[in-house]
């Protein structure tokens, strides 16, 4: 057994008062195995019930043109059958021991996940290894099980406005990024998927060194590092494909779209392209600006686009901004609206630029600073309510690069964001040429509308 | 607020709570509200959850939606003193305390909400603005105005969906001539008006059965004090009548008569199939749990998953359920397909429940759905949240203390003929009404 770190992090200095770091490190460990793997362990000892997570670092960000969505596709197939495991077996081998296990595949990864009482981690290890390890993909499973990803298009996507809206702008705003394509693929190259096209891409990244392990829950560490080093050690390493930049061009203008689909109410959506935290520049203000910029904006009831646009003028029904902060691909920072009747869309474009542009001209008010610390504060102390919250928080964060170890820091920074800094991010990036506007142009109810077309997270 | 995480923390350190056995305490205060308390003191935070008889059930005729509009106006202002506690001083006292307040309506209760941390002042401070918010709901007109247009909007964007067409035409044919089977529509909300938000509040929001849940970082002293201070301003009982009519089963008919297709130009059709079953106090309760796991509640190893996805990929999403209540509630069974298939799609599905029905499980299908369930019960309590679901509806239900700890041993005695009892007696196929929202 190789552990070539373990540390038992801030919880003891933290109690100290010699940091004002919230415990999210508390009682995690990490290792790394020799063929590359790494397990970090969290434990969480309130109910006798543990999350095991297997995450690769394989995404439709790593997909190319013409195989969209196969991430995703192979996601389904891997509950298809192995060496050992005939199709079905697997989920009817976690259901045995009352488990629960689902997948779910995102732009930049892939996950596999059991929830399980304690006493059954090492048969969760031996099920997950095998299909590591020893996938098999037949043509006829393959076909049967393209059906339903094409299905779950048609349901997550093509019947559902805003999702084309979303869909249709990540294709706009993006150009040379991989991000400008859906997780679950479009349509035509889901047609044209072969199992061959599956089996490949678990050849290229189903690899121990190309995935992380998080287990969490009422668990030891040091025994489920032994765990680990029995179940996964001996899968061998790969050689894993280049993996090519891809970075994004630099946007040089105002970009707008419109999509016609079913719907009742107009929706507009403003992206503008803007910096991510850098897993080797943690120190970079401007994320951290930019994630407060959206609590200032949309983080609680009474926040400045609810207030003036949703209560105050009656422009939009609902209104939301949304940012994240880490992730591999290059980031928007977005407010959607959902406008009321009638309104027309260039005021609702306007009140959104008012409210950004009465920041830059007056800042924000020590208040709402303090509003949008206590909610990032409360919140990490709910999310502690839930040992698969804190599975997925370690996960989101190790796989785009950054250490779990990192994010007390990450917190602390977040804290001693400026009215300043704020300001600075909207005058740096939140400029018309660097923005994609959507536009949703409901249309009504009629029988044979052209084909259409997600939400994150394509799930199994 | 650093001071507070410290103590946080050493509450953390000293706790290795293991639930063997949840132990719920309940007990009347002095006020005489029925209070379920499950001290859990790992995390700084409290649960509370107030379950009022204020439900959708009880919206007048032609007004339907009044419960809903009432609750979600509970946060929008408030009297105070001489004064006024505004809408936004409200959201933000809330949002300084990094604390949750929601209020919302389903059929039998209207359920309010606060999710606080446990520190004693930030407690005291956010039960405080609680009192204040429920004392004398402002109901200000202009807010109710914009509430309701924004409640319309949903509405008119919810009958473009398919899934939410298929959810309300579904509920109308299970629900004959019941409050249950009542449809929001747009005239109705235009019915209410303010002083029917008023006069609701002061009928249905009453100590009279209420029922108070709260999981988490207190004590059973200071959660008296809490849930007195809460409810004593509260009327102690109403004058209107809170009975409701019974649910009935669905009577015999035609398969014609039974089904009801809603055109739609969605890319899928939507379908649903089902019929009145059970409450939960029937006997045939864990039969029918055991015996839907099989069917269609266990995931991807049910029978309907095997038919409809495995086998035939006809979909990505299938599932059976079974709902009840204080009433009988559901049993229903529900997927999308792509419109060309909609006939084989509802014959698989109708064969699948059929056969289940006429034969039950195998020997192999009931150890395994018992071993699951059994097995994974843990997984049922393992937070605060969860425990909070659960004990409201024990409390709510009005269900033995002691629910969560014999579940297991209940699910443990169900066997073979007793789940095909129950499935024949509570599943009768000719009574089964499927309605598909979707294609010409």
């Amino acid at each position: 057994m190789s552990i070539l770190s373990s540390i038992r992090t801030s919880l003891a200095l933290f109690c100290l008062g010699l940091s004002l770091t919230l415990t999210v490190q508390a009682n995690t460990y990490e290792t790394e195995l020799a063929n590359g793997m790494k397990v970090i362990v969290k434990e969480d000892k309130r109910a006798p019930t543990v999350v095991h997570m297997v995450w690769y670092r394989a995404g439709s960000i790593d997909e190319v043109n013409g195989k969209t969505g196969v991430a995703h596709v192979l996601e389904h197939m891997m509950f298809k059958g192995t060496k050992n495991l005939k199709p079905g077996d697997f989920s009817k081998r976690v259901a045995e021991v009352g488990g629960r296990d689902n997948a779910f595949t995102s732009k930049d990864y892939t996950a596999y996940f059991q929830q399980i009482e304690k006493s059954h981690l090492p048969k969760m290890m031996a099920l997950e290894a095998e299909r590591l390890q020893h996938l098999r993909i037949s043509e006829e499973e393959f076909k049967k099980e393209i059906q339903v990803v094409m299905e779950e298009r048609r349901l997550r996507t093509d019947d559902q406005a805003q999702a084309i809206l979303y869909e249709q702008l990540l294709a706009n705003a993006f150009v040379s990024s991989p991000y400008r394509r859906p997780i679950i693929g479009w349509m035509d190259d889901l047609k044209n998927m072969t199992y061959r096209d599956a089996w490949q891409w678990y050849q290229d990244w189903y690899a121990p060194n190309n995935a992380i392990l998080v287990v969490a829950g009422d668990v030891d560490a040091k025994q489920v590092f032994r765990l680990a080093e029995q179940y996964y050690g001996p899968i061998p390493s790969k050689k894993l494909p280049d993996r090519k930049p891809q970075e994004e061009i630099l946007q040089i203008g105002k970009k707008q779209i419109t999509v016609k689909a079913p719907a009742e109410n107009q929706q507009l959506m403003m992206a503008w392209k803007v910096p991510k935290l850098e897993a080797n520049d943690l120190d970079n203000i401007e994320p951290y600006a930019l994630a407060i910029l959206s609590g200032i904006l949309d983080g609680y009831t009474n926040a400045r686009l609810n207030k003036s646009m949703v209560k105050e003028q009656r422009l939009a029904n609902s209104v939301d901004a949304y940012y994240e902060m880490s992730a591999r691909g290059p980031q928007l920072f977005i407010i959607g609206a959902s406008l009321t009747k009638q309104q027309q869309l260039s005021v609702a474009d306007q009140a959104i630029r008012k409210a950004l542009s009465e920041i830059v001209q007056k800042g924000v008010t020590d208040s709402e600073l303090k509003r949008v610390q206590a909610q990032i504060i409360s919140s990490q102390i709910y999310k502690r309510d839930s040992v698969f919250a804190q599975v997925m928080e370690i996960g989101m964060t190790e796989i785009v690069g950054i250490s779990w170890r990192e994010k007390d820091q990450i917190l602390e920074r977040l804290q001693k964001v400026k009215s300043a800094d704020v300001q600075r991010v909207i005058q740096k990036y939140l400029i018309d040429d660097a923005l994609t506007v959507a536009i949703l142009d409901p249309q009504p109810l009629v029988q044979s509308s052209q084909p259409r077309t997600t939400i994150p997270g394509g799930r199994h | 607020m650093l001071r507070e995480l410290l103590v946080a923390c050493a509450t953390f350190l000293l706790s290795t709570a293991v639930m063997a056995g949840i132990p719920i305490q309940n007990w009347k205060t002095p006020l005489g509200i029925d209070v379920y308390l499950v001290e859990a003191k790992a995390i700084p935070m409290i649960d509370i959850q107030i379950d009022f008889m204020a439900g959708s059930l009880y919206d007048p005729p032609g007004q339907a939606g009044l419960a809903s509009m009432t609750a979600s106006m509970l946060d929008k202002g408030s009297r105070l003193n001489q004064g006024v506690l505004s809408e936004d001083q409200i959201a933000d006292v809330w949002a300084d305390e990094g604390a949750v307040f929601s209020a919302s309506a389903s059929a039998e209760r209207a359920s309010i909400r606060i999710r606080t941390l446990s520190q004693v002042e930030r407690r005291q401070r956010v039960i405080k603005i609680a009192q204040q918010m429920l004392k004398e709901p402002l109901f200000d007109e202009k807010i109710f105005q914009r509430e309701r247009e924004r409640v319309i909007a949903s509405l008119r964007e919810s009958n473009t969906k398919p899934e939410s067409i298929l959810s309300r035409e579904f509920s109308k044919v299970l629900y004959p001539n019941h409050p249950r089977g009542i449809d929001v529509t747009e005239q109705d909300l235009k019915n209410i008006q303010v002083k029917h938000l008023k006069s609701f509040y002061k009928n249905y929001f009453v100590r009279d059965r209420v029922k108070v849940t709260i999981v988490g970082d207190i004590s059973r002293e200071d959660a008296q004090q809490l849930v007195d201070d809460l409810l004593s301003q509260f009327p102690q009982n109403t004058t209107v009548n809170r009975d409701l009519p019974p649910v009935k089963k669905l009577a015999e008919d035609t398969m014609a008569n039974r089904e009801k297709r809603i055109a739609h130009p969605s890319q899928q059709a939507h379908i649903t199939m089902g019929t009145i079953a059970i409450a939960r106090n029937d006997p045939d309760y864990f039969p029918l749990l055991v015996g839907n796991y099989v069917l269609g509640g266990g995931g991807f190893v049910s029978r309907l998953v095997k038919e409809v996805r495995e086998k035939r990929g006809l979909a990505y999403s299938v599932y059976s359920y079974i709902a009840p209540g204080k009433e009988p509630g559901p049993f229903a069974a529900g997927m999308q397909t792509q419109v060309a298939q909609i006939q084989t799609a509802i014959d698989v599905m109708r064969s699948t429940i059929g056969d289940y029905v006429s034969q039950g499980p195998s020997d192999e299908e009931l150890a395994a759905a018992k071993a699951n369930l059994i097995n994974g019960f843990p997984l049922r309590i393992d937070s605060n949240r969860k425990l909070l679901d659960n004990v409201a509806s024990i409390a709510w239900l009005g269900l033995p203390l002691d629910t969560l700890d014999r579940w297991t041993q209940e699910v443990a005695k169900v066997n073979r003929d007793q789940i095909r009892d129950a499935l024949k007696k509570h599943i009768q196929m000719n009574t089964m009404v499927t309605v598909v929202v979707g294609g010409p």
